[in-house]
């Protein structure tokens, strides 16, 4: 179930390959909120994945007449963007969501305060419960979830077995279920 | 629940099993409520990971346009097609093949005029026999003068013949290789220093 690519990314990506910088930015244009989505849901982290993202966009075009698979262009910036992400957050000081205050999901103008706040609560519950996985797991997770990577293509992404891609799924999602579960429970008695 | 089973409910709920496995699993689920209900749990996991909001990244278009001004010139590398990469292999074997040729006719010379002054003389023994035949005639006998087998001297003679250009065409193949190898050490420290004095500008 691996997708093919489609011949308008095809006719980009030659162009882009002979140093059509505007081919490039079209390639960019088309996987960019994809790229950005799965970045940041690895890293929880707006910034970092907004650096991560641009450097992996960098490095593609640096190393763009080497790219010669069949795979869609973005399931490659996909490995790029995983590595530098996780590299930056290993070497990012620990802290919690909370300490980083996202005004970009308050600034949400038509949504009443309150439910924006439970809105922002929910999804910090959820970006905390993914940050929790092992970076492992959460790549593969993250990939499924929100790059809509089939197995065989997180397989390529990441370069392991589509049968360990299963097990690091499965895996995930039972944490998450776990860790969810407590967080509810927890959230509906703190607003009970 | 069976533990096989279990294990692909999530491969179930992706689409990601083969036409037996998903049969299987959908077998299984008409009569296990435990299962139905792990795959909701599954369901309402994945919606709650997508329903999460995201933060309001930058819009492509202000990203792009940022980074249009950042990338660095790109890098040509080899993009040559299949058949102009391989045009320098024509030209390259047969220098190769010249040198070999030169030198082996040279050393060749140098081998037969050793050889008059015994000096290139290998093994002992009778150099017009192969040892096989040798034997053959220490049998009693004599089976190389049996009627009808006296086409073992014309087998004989070739293997002697083949035997002495083989041995020798040993000698000139190790020399050439030799001095060959020492040509293409000589000129790689050269042209590496050259190459890369071209790199640093």
């Amino acid at each position: 179930m691996t997708e093919q690519i489609p011949e308008i990314e095809e006719g980009l990506l030659i162009q882009a390959r002979e140093g059509d910088r505007n081919a490039y930015g079209e390639l960019v244009s088309r996987c960019y909120a994809d790229v950005i989505r799965v970045t940041y849901r690895l890293c929880g982290d707006e910034q970092l994945a907004q650096d991560a993202v641009q450097e992996a966009f960098i490095r593609a075009w640096v190393k763009l007449p080497e790219f010669q698979s069949k795979a869609p262009f973005s399931h490659w910036v996909y490995r790029i963007a995983v590595n530098l992400a996780l590299d930056a957050l290993r070497r990012k000081p620990q802290q919690s969501l909370d300490e980083t205050p996202d005004a970009s999901l308050l600034s949400d103008k038509t949504a009443d305060p309150e439910t924006a706040y439970l809105q922002k609560e929910q999804a910090d519950m959820v970006q905390e419960a993914v940050n929790a996985l092992p970076e492992a797991a959460r790549s593969v997770l993250v990939l499924r979830e929100y790059g809509d990577l089939s197995y065989d293509e997180i397989s390529s992404v990441l370069d392991i077995p589509v049968g360990t891609v299963m097990s690091r799924l499965n895996y995930a999602r039972n944490r998450l279920r776990e860790i969810l579960r407590k967080d509810r429970f927890e959230m509906e008695r703190e607003y009970a | 629940m069976p533990d096989p089973i279990q294990n692909k409910l999530g491969a179930y709920m992706d689409g990601e099993l083969n036409r037996q496995e998903r049969l299987e699993v959908e077998r299984h689920i008409e009569t296990c409520a435990a299962c139905r209900e792990e795959i909701q749990e599954l369901t309402r996991v994945s919606n709650l990971l997508h329903d999460a909001r995201l933060p309001e990244f930058t819009p492509a278009n202000d990203f792009k346009t940022r980074l249009m001004l950042q990338l660095p010139r790109q890098q040509v590398v080899n993009r040559q097609n299949g058949r102009e990469k391989f045009l320098w292999v024509g030209p390259v074997v047969a220098l190769v093949a010249f040198i070999f040729l030169e030198v082996t006719t040279n050393l060749s010379s140098i081998l037969a005029w050793a050889g008059q002054f015994g000096l290139m003389t290998l093994g002992g023994g009778n150099s017009s026999q192969m040892i096989w035949f040798s034997a053959l005639k220490m049998l009693p006998g004599d089976l190389t003068a049996v009627p009808g087998l006296t086409w073992l001297n014309l087998v004989n003679n070739a293997g002697v013949l083949t035997q002495q250009v083989l041995v020798t065409l040993a000698w000139q193949t190790a020399a050439a290789i030799l001095y060959w190898g020492l040509f293409v050490l000589a000129w790689k420290k050269t042209a590496g220093r050259q190459w890369a004095g071209m790199m640093e500008k």
